[in-house]
């Protein structure tokens, strides 16, 4: 993995635990924990994209598994391990309403296999969102 | 077949690879007390002597078997399944179980939380007041939960819609998935969420995709399997025959599926033996397996259910 952005997933981390440990994150508002997650999916993007040539076709089978290990980490912080069961669930809910959304709103190249990783991150993301709001 | 009618709960099971959903994924319907959820097995040590018959055939039994020679764990599930990237319903799943190491990484083949079934016995709908409430499932009242927000998102994205009145994703990636997240919360607790994925378009739509099949080609065994092993990562649909429906009986093998066109994969699908955990809990090979799990369809729903007869029963009954 590259040095910047695996330094940008290991740090948002530390700050995520931080945050959430020290705020009620069941009374934040929704964009507030978006953008406090935010960043370590990003990270994973980016760590993805440095790392293209080597993962190859298994590029998205990646995504998927450090995107669900990122969620495993970020629910254990407050004690929500056993919410992983429905994390799969809720990010696909959300990927299929969201690709749909943009699609409606003149977004043309939802489908496109250059977004692919964002989205699968960006499905994660809001999945959490979703979990740790209605805990 | 013992009498395991009692014991058992048909249920709606996905199979769930990726979040995307234009990713592949399948689904069925089985009985997930009959191994329990899912049955697994290392195969059994391959004896080329229990094959041989005579002159001749020893050196290609010899080849096959290397070429069927696995000693990963392999992950089986009988049952009625739809598989979406080769349009078509088979009756049963299997799954070689292996690593690979990627980054740092290991990716398993096979992610068990990606398995998932629906004990729910109601649906959600949304009405036009944006209120949520219950509905009975069948194939009219599902497919009408929806967040709203597809609708109003016109709005909020317009300022960044370009000249042609289109949009990039890369110039608001991930702000619609925050907020469907935030107006799920709200709307929906924890609790509610699988009624809610189930009651959804995009479920209801694949659900319809595997009904349909049923309601057309009824119970009757699909005749191939659908396998994803080390020869096919991506996952394919074979094509199977069962020995003890055969009339072609080949007397060389007792039982067990055999694979006409891929000999290899056959002898690999013959050294699998799973322990059921209904009636007698005894080992299966997957062709009884799959016979067990056809006659319970029989059973339950006859040959040629609808639909609607369908949803009553896999969203109906106990759950075990």
């Amino acid at each position: 993995m590259t040095q910047n952005f695996e330094k940008q997933y290991q740090n948002s981390l530390v700050y995520i635990e931080r945050e959430l440990k020290r705020k009620q994150f069941q009374n934040m508002v929704y964009y507030e924990l978006s953008s406090l997650l935010k960043p370590v999916f990003e990270a994973v993007v980016g760590i993805i994209h440095e790392n293209q040539t080597a993962l190859g076709d298994d590029a998205d089978e990646f995504a998927e598994a450090l995107c669900f290990e990122t969620g495993f980490m970020i629910l254990e912080y407050v004690d929500m391990a056993s919410a992983l069961m429905d994390l799969l669930l809720v990010s696909k809910y959300i990927a299929g309403e969201a690709a749909v959304s943009y699609s409606v709103s003149g977004v043309v190249d939802v489908l496109d296999k250059e977004h692919q990783i964002t989205r699968i991150a960006a499905a994660f993301l809001g999945g959490l969102v979703y979990l740790l709001l209605s805990s | 077949m013992t009498n395991i009618t009692d014991e058992i709960a048909l249920r709606l099971v996905e199979i769930q690879f990726s979040v995307l959903p234009e990713a592949e994924w399948l689904m069925g319907i089985t009985d997930l007390s009959y191994f329990p959820e899912i049955g697994f097995s290392l195969p059994i040590p391959f004896d080329v002597s229990d094959f041989e018959s005579g002159e001749g055939e020893d050196a290609l039994l010899h080849a096959l078997a290397d070429s069927s020679d696995s000693n990963n764990l392999f992950a089986f599930l009988p049952g009625l399944f739809y598989c979406s990237l080769q349009n078509t319903t088979v009756d049963g799943i299997i799954v070689e179980v292996t690593e690979k190491n990627l980054l740092g990484m290991k990716l398993g083949s096979f992610r068990p939380e990606g398995v998932r079934t629906f004990d729910i016995r109601s649906g959600l709908a949304v009405d036009e007041q944006g209120k949520i409430h219950s509905v009975e499932m069948s194939s009219e009242t599902i497919g009408k939960f929806a967040t709203g927000l597809s609708t109003k998102i016109a709005e909020s994205l317009h300022p960044f819609l370009d000249t042609t009145g289109t949009l990039s994703l890369n110039k608001v990636a991930y702000a619609r998935e925050i907020e469907i997240a935030g107006s799920l919360a709200k709307m929906l607790p924890l609790q509610g969420l699988k009624r809610a994925y189930i009651s959804g378009a995009i479920l209801t739509g694949q659900m319809m995709m595997l009904l349909s099949d049923i309601e057309s080609n009824g119970f009757q065994p699909r005749n191939q399997i659908y396998i994803k092993n080390s020869k096919y990562p991506e996952g394919k649909v074979v094509d199977i025959r069962y020995r003890s429906t055969d009339e072609v009986h080949d007397s060389r093998f007792i039982s067990g599926v055999d694979c006409p066109n891929e000999i290899d994969l056959g002898l690999q699908l013959m050294r699998l033996s799973f322990a059921r955990m209904v009636g007698d809990g005894k080992e299966v090979d997957i062709e009884e397996a799959i016979l067990d799990i056809v006659n319970l369809f029989h059973a339950k729903l006859g040959v040629f259910p609808t639909k609607d007869q369908i949803m009553e029963i896999i969203f109906s009954e106990e759950f075990h």
